[in-house]
């Protein structure tokens, strides 16, 4: 059993209008050194696989059907430690 | 001519979806998310709302329901399918639509009237309205702004498949697009609400022709490719 980070953003020439308004936000709070925000998404979950192939498979499999819409976009993920049980 | 009005979690337009089929002249009937068939109906009609609570992004929960695969068919067998605001969400998550629906630039929900412009009455949803004619449909979206690559946007302006636009875009789509038909034209995907415009004393009746073609659908197949 191993954990899986799958980290979601918005393709670069999608408008990220959450990233927009945060990024006014900070300026606002005196921040102007921040610049660029962009919000994506982080899923966590568990996977009874150990085989990294296998791992690749089924997280890429589910990324490209459900937990992504690749039109608009992208995803990286990465093998945690293995989960105890 | 016998509608199914697909329900999801979280649709919120569906009774206004099935009072239009049957105001056209239809039968119409709900179906649940859980139902795996759509035989017996003769078109498909996917509502408006936030379907299981528009969780992971609009339409995507509703992309893997069980009755994705019925609607699939429908539409492979040339049957009439027309998806909505939500509905919409849900053809572009499927693949049955290209593109994708992103957060208005306005950064607001939109709630009002909108003036849009029927730009393809040759297909056999909009062959009631005149090419270039100006209609009221209300609008209530969050994420209606339509994206789409520069290959796709040029594939759907050279064979017509851009159908409906805004006159005055309200949530940044590209090219004004409200509205968009698959390449057979028999999926209609648009993010007005011809269901919410069925009667002028409520603001608009502009709609009515679309659910009236769509229950006439055998008598408008030489717009069907």
């Amino acid at each position: 059993m191993k954990k899986v980070e799958l980290i979601v953003t918005l393709k670069p020439q999608v408008l990220d209008t959450q990233g927009e308004a945060l990024n006014r936000a900070v300026h606002e709070l005196d921040h102007d050194e921040i610049t660029n925000i962009r919000v994506g998404k982080v899923l966590y979950f568990d996977i009874d696989e150990t085989d990294d192939a296998k791992i690749d498979d089924s997280v890429r499999q589910l990324s490209e059907k459900l937990f992504t819409n690749t039109v608009i976009e992208t995803y990286t993920y990465r093998i945690l430690d293995e989960v105890s049980q | 001519m016998k509608f199914a009005v697909v329900k999801f979690p979280g649709s919120n337009c569906d009774r206004d979806m099935l009072n239009a089929a049957i105001k056209a002249g239809g039968e119409a009937e709900y179906v649940d998310y859980r139902e795996t068939s759509l035989e017996g109906y003769d078109g498909v009609l996917i509502p408006g709302g936030f379907s299981f609570g528009d969780y992971l992004r609009s339409g995507a929960m509703a992309s893997v329901a069980p009755i994705t695969r019925a609607i699939k068919e429908a539409a492979s067998a040339g049957r009439p399918v027309l998806g909505v605001c939500n509905g919409f969400q849900i053809l572009t998550e499927i693949g049955l639509l290209p593109g994708a629906l992103i957060f208005n630039d306005t950064h607001t929900f939109i709630s009002r009237n909108e003036v849009l412009t029927i730009t393809n009455n040759e297909t056999a949803f909009t062959s009631g309205y005149e090419k270039g004619e100006s209609v009221v449909f209300p609008v209530a979206h969050g994420e209606g702004h339509y994206y789409c690559d520069d290959e796709t946007y040029e594939t759907l302006a050279a064979n017509d498949r851009i159908v409906l636009t805004y006159h005055d875009n309200p949530n940044g789509s590209r090219a004004d697009i409200a509205g968009i038909v698959n390449e057979a034209g028999n999926v209609f995907g648009l993010m007005p609400h011809p269901e919410r415009a069925l009667e002028s004393l409520l603001g608009s009746d502009d709609g009515m022709r679309l659910f009236e073609k769509m229950n006439d659908w055998e008598a408008n197949h030489d717009y069907i490719h």
